[in-house]
């Protein structure tokens, strides 16, 4: 008698266990939408450099900085990126580590792996591949809006 | 169930066990789960206290915190209270667990103590994570960054856990509106209700002593605890009045010259990080510590045994020594890397604006890589102090020199500016002209 109470107890406990997934899984459908911001991405133009600033070799460091709306809020937003240029084509280095996004820093002593990681010591080369450290994604390339002429400004797209 | 028979064992395993007098609901270790409810206590007042002074916004968050600390009487020590009070309850908690391990007294009929006491206790660490953003300060910045993306390692659903609690895709003023919530409303609640089981369990079943059948609660123990308690709550004050808790610089994303470091009771977590490469940040993102938690909380009904001394529970005891050891051994091998770090100095308070855009200015385009500004920033290169500069210059005048050096001062030792928007620069300027020393 005992046995059966308690094989039934079981029983209903493995079929709450199962009823409380899906309940579970609407719960948190719902949450997200609810505690997800609107995705209104409004694009920012940035200007970084003269197209003839930016070196073959190397990394040519910068701050952009720019204002979004964040709820009531109008933050400014700042972040760094690496110039480059890989085979000729100018490129953009998030200094987002693509491990666990710690900022990356500039080394500038280095020639290797010029782009530092402090969190677990990742680095990276001058076009972003990973050289050491537990990340394994080089790191990301930003967009950019390149001019014709050499004195034009490179824009940063965001 | 079995009841009378073993009652019997037990107690002639705790004589075996202990030497001398029988081990039960007394004694000095048995006090440490009553100094964690204390510490509780006190990190509810504290908290209550800051939460009269703090101001949940990017904005004034950090400018709040240093109000506090400037204005009110005994400000200082109400932030070191409840900021080493974290640390406190959190180490007490673990002693106190360790104790209940050794001792077997996770085991029935205390069982539900056990299973309740755990998920208290990561509440209590949540609520550190979450307290850590509150004051808007770099290394808040750089930590929720770092532990929002070991969240996201979580496999399925991991970056919807991290935007939710981020409210966005990095750390930002959402965050801290959505980390504050958690930190004073939810996490709290959720405190008292499992609390409010915890000591229930405990008063009806007696404290998780390593032996039945002795009395919840007699005089002595009472006064044991109460001493310690009251010793552990006077190291804490002495601690919060001895010491300021750091509070740092304003976060400022762009100045990447600052290293965060976690809190001591993360060191090992840190290390695994660290050598597990990045495809598998999964594993000591989340499987370990899921694992090693659900193996804490199913111990009772793994070790099912009614043995509660050491020498009957060699493999359960020994095994959980090994996980301690390689804790413990993780977080020592992590203390060998210390950060680095170029803090930046602070602000004066009250200054307005344009002046503290310009502050931010100067650490987001990294003018301490060259430039000293009172003890902060480096000294390899010539470049002037910053606070030692030019005293008479007009607003446009040092905007122009920032745009373009080789120009209007003929060297060459300084980068141009000139893609920093002006409004930008005249702003560094204003800044500037406000911290020349005469």
């Amino acid at each position: 008698m005992n046995d059966q109470n308690e094989r039934r107890g079981f029983l209903l406990a493995c079929v709450g266990a199962l009823a409380a997934v899906p309940i579970l899984g609407g719960a948190f459908a719902a949450l997200r939408t609810m505690l997800s911001p609107a995705g209104g991405t409004s694009e920012v133009r940035q200007s970084l450099c003269k197209l003839s600033e930016v070196p073959a070799e190397g990394l040519l460091e910068r701050t952009v900085s720019y204002r979004l709306r964040r709820g009531p809020a109008v933050e400014t937003i700042s972040r760094k990126v690496f110039l480059t240029r890989d085979e000729g084509q100018v490129i953009a280095l998030s200094s987002r580590c693509t491990h666990l996004g710690c900022a990356v820093n500039l080394d500038k002593e280095s020639t290797t792996a010029p782009l530092i990681c402090p969190c677990h010591d990742g680095r990276f080369d001058a076009k972003g591949a990973v050289i050491d450290g537990p990340a394994t994604r080089p790191l990301e390339r930003l967009k950019l809006e390149i001019p014709e002429e050499e004195d034009g400004s490179v824009l940063l797209i965001l | 169930m079995t009841s009378d028979p073993l009652a019997g064992t037990i107690l002639a395993d705790d004589v075996v066990d202990s030497s001398g007098e029988a081990r039960g609901s007394s004694g000095w270790l048995q006090t440490l789960g009553f100094c964690a409810l204390v510490l509780l206590i006190l990190q509810g007042l504290s908290g209550l206290g800051l939460a009269f002074h703090y101001v949940p916004s990017a904005d004034l968050a950090y400018d709040s915190i240093r109000a506090l600390e400037a204005d009110i009487a005994g400000g200082k020590l109400l932030r070191a209270l409840h900021y080493y009070g974290a640390s406190f309850l959190i180490a007490c908690i673990l002693l106190a667990m360790l104790r209940i391990f050794l001792f077997g007294a996770y085991k029935a009929p205390q069982r539900c103590a056990w299973v309740s006491g755990l998920p208290l206790f990561m509440l209590v660490v949540a609520s550190g994570v979450t307290g850590e953003l509150l004051p808007w300060t770099e290394q808040a910045y750089f930590a929720t960054q770092v532990r929002t993306s070991i969240l996201a390692a979580t496999p399925g659903m991991g970056p919807d856990l991290s935007q939710i609690a981020l409210g966005g895709d990095e750390v930002a003023g959402p965050s801290l509106l959505r980390f504050y919530v958690l930190h004073v409303i939810l996490l709290p609640a959720g405190i008292l209700a499992l609390l409010v089981f915890h000591l229930r369990r405990l008063c009806r079943k007696g404290l998780s002593n390593g032996s039945a059948g002795s009395k919840p609660w007699d005089l002595r123990q009472l006064l044991r605890q109460s001493l310690m308690a009251l010793l552990v709550s006077a190291g804490l004050f002495y601690m919060a009045w001895a010491e300021i808790a750091p509070l740092g610089a304003i976060v400022e994303p762009g100045d990447t010259a600052f290293e965060a470091s976690p809190e001591w009771h993360f060191l090992w977590l840190n290390q695994l990080l660290h050598i597990f490469p990045g495809e598998l940040t999964a594993i000591p993102a989340f499987w370990i510590p899921t694992l090693l938690l659900l193996g804490a909380l199913l111990l009772p009904f793994i070790d099912r045994s009614s043995a509660r001394g050491i020498a009957k529970r060699k493999f359960v005891v020994g095994f959980g020594l090994l996980i301690l050891i390689g804790i413990i051994a993780l977080s020592l091998a992590s203390l060998s890397h210390k950060p680095e770090n170029r803090a930046a100095p602070p602000y004066e308070l009250g200054i307005n604006p344009v002046e503290r855009q310009g502050y931010l200015l100067l650490r987001r385009h990294n003018c301490m890589q060259c430039h000293k500004y009172g003890e902060y920033g480096e000294t390899d290169f010539d470049a002037p102090d910053l606070d030692f500069m030019t005293p008479d210059m007009s607003v446009s005048e040092i905007a122009e020199i920032i745009a373009d050096p080789s120009e209007t001062l003929g060297t060459e030792d300084m980068p141009g500016y000139h893609y920093v928007p002006e409004e930008d620069r005249r702003a560094l300027a204003t800044y500037l002209i406000k911290i020349q020393q005469q």
